[in-house]
C-alpha cells in the first residue's frame, strides 16, 4: 500500500506541481481573456464598413483569428507532444490531450464563419477554396487524433500512439497545404476573390490583431482548464480499482 | 443587407466556444468532486 | 543472400501467404469491382461524363478499397502474439514492419491495382490512355500503403478499430490523390506531361518510405508495451 502511493506520488510530483500552479494562474488567465475579448469586441463595432465588402467584413474579425488558432492549436499539440516524448515530461501529454478539442473548435469555427462570410461574397455555402479545403483537412486531423485518443482505454498508450499521430500529422500539414493550392489553382483561375486581402488598412488591422490576442488567451485559458481536469482524470484512473474505471 | 451574417458568424462564435467553455468547465467540476470524494474515502479505509 | 535478408523475405511471403488464404485479396478485388459497379447508379450511365469522371473516381475507390484491407495489417500478428515474437527477430524492428508492408502490397495492393484498368475500361477509359493511370497507380500507391499502414499500427490495439483507421489516415491520402487524380486526367488529354504528376507521386511515396516505417514501429512498440 505504502509502495503504491510511493510510486503514485513520483510519478504526480510534476503534475501536482502544475496543478498548484494552475490554481493561482487560472482565474487572471480567465480574467485577462475576458477583458481582450470584450475590448476587441468594443473596437470591431466601431471599424468602418468596407468600401467593397459592406459591413460583411465584421466576419473576419471571428474568422480570421478562429484560422489562426486552428493553426496554433495543432502547433501547440505537436510542441506539446515533441516535449513529452523528448523530455517525458507527463504533462506534455496532458497538454496535448487539453489543447485538442479547443483547436478542434476553433477550426470548426473557422469553417463555419468562412462559409457564413461566402454566401453573401461568393453566392455559395461553400466553394473549394484552397484555404477553405486545407482547413477542413486540418478539421480531420484534428478528429482523428482525439478519436485516437477516446479510442485507446490504457492512458500511457493512448498518450504514446497520439504524440506519434500529432507529430507525423504535424509533418503533413504543409503537404496537404501545398498540394491542395496547387489543386486550386490548376481548376479555378484567380477570379474566384480571397477571403484576406494583401493589405489591411490600420483600421481593420488592429482590432482584427486585438481578436486575435484575445482568442490566444482564450484558448490557453481553456487549455489550462482542460489540463486541470485532465490531470484530475488521470489521478482517478490511477486510483480505480483494475478492472472497473470510473466513468469519468 | 449582412447583417444576418454577421450575426450568425457571432451567434455560432459564442455558441461554440460558450459550449466548450460550460462543458470544460463542468467537467473540471465534476473530476474535482470526483478525486475528493476518492481522497475522502481513502482516509476512511486507513482510518479504520 | 545474407541471413537478414532471409529473414526479411521470409516474414514478407509468410504474411503474403497469409493474406492469400484467408481470402483477403479476393475481398479487397470484389469490392472494388463493387464500388465501380455502383457508381454508373448513382452518376448516370453517360459514357462521356464517367470517362470524364473516371480517373478521380478510381483513385478515390483504390484508396478506400486499400484502406479497408489495412485494418488486418497488424491486428491479427498484435491479437495472436506474432508481433511479441517479431520483436525477437535479428532484425531491426523498422525493417520487420517494411517486410510485413511489402507483403501486404504484394498481396492485396498489387492486385486492386492490377484490377484497375479493367474497373477503367467499365468507367469508358480508352485502352491506349490505361497505362499512364497504370504508372501513376504504381507511384502512388507505396505512398498509400505505408501512409495507411500509420492509421493501422496506431489504432491495432483498439478492438474495433476500422474506422479509426480510415479516419486517421485519410488526411494522409490527400496529397496523394490530388496527384493520383492530376495524372490520371493529364493521360486522359493528348500532349499534356504527365512525367511531372509521376515525379511527385514517386517523391511523395519515397518521403513516406522514409518517415512511415519508423513511425509504425514505434506505434506498434508502444501497443506492445
Amino acid at each position: 500500500m505504502l509502495k503504491a502511493l510511493e510510486n503514485i506520488s513520483a510519478f504526480y510530483a510534476n503534475p501536482t506541481r502544475f496543478m498548484a500552479l494552475a490554481r493561482q494562474v487560472h482565474r487572471p488567465l480567465w480574467a485577462l481573456a475576458i477583458g481582450v475579448l470584450a475590448y476587441g469586441l468594443y473596437r470591431v463595432a466601431y471599424v468602418p464598413a468596407d468600401y467593397q465588402q459592406g459591413d460583411s467584413v465584421r466576419i473576419m474579425f471571428v474568422h480570421v483569428p478562429a484560422a489562426w488558432m486552428s493553426l496554433f492549436g495543432y502547433s501547440f499539440i505537436f510542441i506539446a507532444s515533441v516535449t513529452a516524448l523528448i523530455f517525458r515530461h507527463p504533462l506534455g501529454h496532458v497538454a496535448a490531450r487539453a489543447a485538442a478539442p479547443v483547436g478542434a473548435v476553433f477550426t470548426l469555427l473557422a469553417l463555419i464563419t468562412g462559409s457564413l462570410w461566402g454566401q453573401p461574397m461568393w453566392g455559395t455555402w461553400w466553394v473549394w477554396d484552397a484555404r477553405l479545403t486545407s482547413v477542413l483537412v486540418l478539421f480531420f486531423i484534428y478528429l482523428g487524433y482525439i478519436a485516437l485518443w477516446q479510442a485507446i482505454d490504457e492512458p500511457t498508450r493512448a498518450a504514446r500512439a497520439a504524440s506519434i499521430l500529432a507529430i507525423v500529422g504535424f509533418i503533413n500539414v504543409p503537404i496537404v497545404k501545398f498540394s491542395v493550392d496547387w489543386w486550386n489553382t490548376l481548376h479555378q483561375p484567380a477570379s474566384v476573390s480571397r477571403l484576406a486581402r494583401p493589405a489591411l488598412h490600420a483600421d481593420f488591422l488592429y482590432p482584427l490583431l486585438i481578436m486575435g490576442a484575445g482568442f490566444l488567451v482564450l484558448f490557453l485559458a481553456l487549455t489550462l482548464t482542460r489540463m486541470q481536469m485532465e490531470v484530475l482524470r488521470q489521478r482517478l484512473r490511477a486510483r480505480a480499482p483494475k478492472g472497473e474505471p470510473p466513468h469519468v | 443587407m449582412y447583417d444576418i451574417y454577421i450575426y450568425a458568424s457571432y451567434g455560432v462564435t459564442a455558441v461554440l466556444l460558450g459550449g466548450l467553455i460550460i462543458v470544460s468547465f463542468r467537467q473540471l467540476s465534476k473530476a474535482r468532486r470526483q478525486v475528493f470524494a476518492l481522497e475522502a474515502g481513502e482516509l476512511k479505509k486507513e482510518d479504520e | 543472400m545474407s541471413g537478414l535478408m532471409r529473414i526479411f523475405a521470409a516474414i514478407c511471403s509468410q504474411h503474403m501467404h497469409l493474406s492469400w488464404r484467408s481470402g483477403q485479396t479476393m475481398l479487397a478485388v470484389s469490392f472494388l469491382f463493387i464500388a465501380i459497379t455502383l457508381l454508373p447508379f448513382g452518376l448516370g450511365p453517360e459514357l462521356k461524363l464517367l470517362r470524364a469522371l473516371a480517373p478521380g473516381l478510381l483513385w478515390v475507390v483504390l484508396a478506400i478499397s486499400l484502406l479497408t484491407g489495412l485494418e488486418r495489417l497488424f491486428q491479427a500478428d498484435y491479437e495472436d502474439g506474432t508481433l511479441d515474437r517479431l520483436l525477437l527477430v535479428p532484425l531491426a524492428f523498422e525493417a520487420v514492419v517494411l517486410a510485413k508492408l511489402l507483403g501486404h502490397y504484394l498481396a492485396l495492393v498489387l492486385p486492386l491495382i492490377l484490377a484497375v484498368p479493367l474497373a477503367g475500361l467499365l468507367l469508358n477509359i480508352e485502352a491506349a490512355r490505361l497505362p499512364v493511370l497504370l504508372a501513376a497507380m504504381l507511384c502512388g500507391s507505396p505512398a498509400l500503403v505505408l501512409l495507411g499502414g500509420i492509421g493501422a499500427s496506431l489504432a491495432v490495439s483498439v478492438r474495433r478499430g476500422g474506422l479509426l483507421t480510415v479516419l486517421i489516415a485519410m488526411p494522409f491520402y490527400v496529397p496523394v490523390l490530388i496527384f493520383g487524380a492530376a495524372a490520371g486526367r493529364a493521360g486522359l488529354e493528348t500532349g499534356v506531361a504527365v512525367g511531372p504528376y509521376l515525379g511527385i507521386l514517386a517523391a511523395l511515396s519515397a518521403a513516406s518510405l522514409l518517415l512511415a516505417p519508423f513511425a509504425i514501429a514505434a506505434a506498434l512498440r508502444s501497443a506492445l508495451r
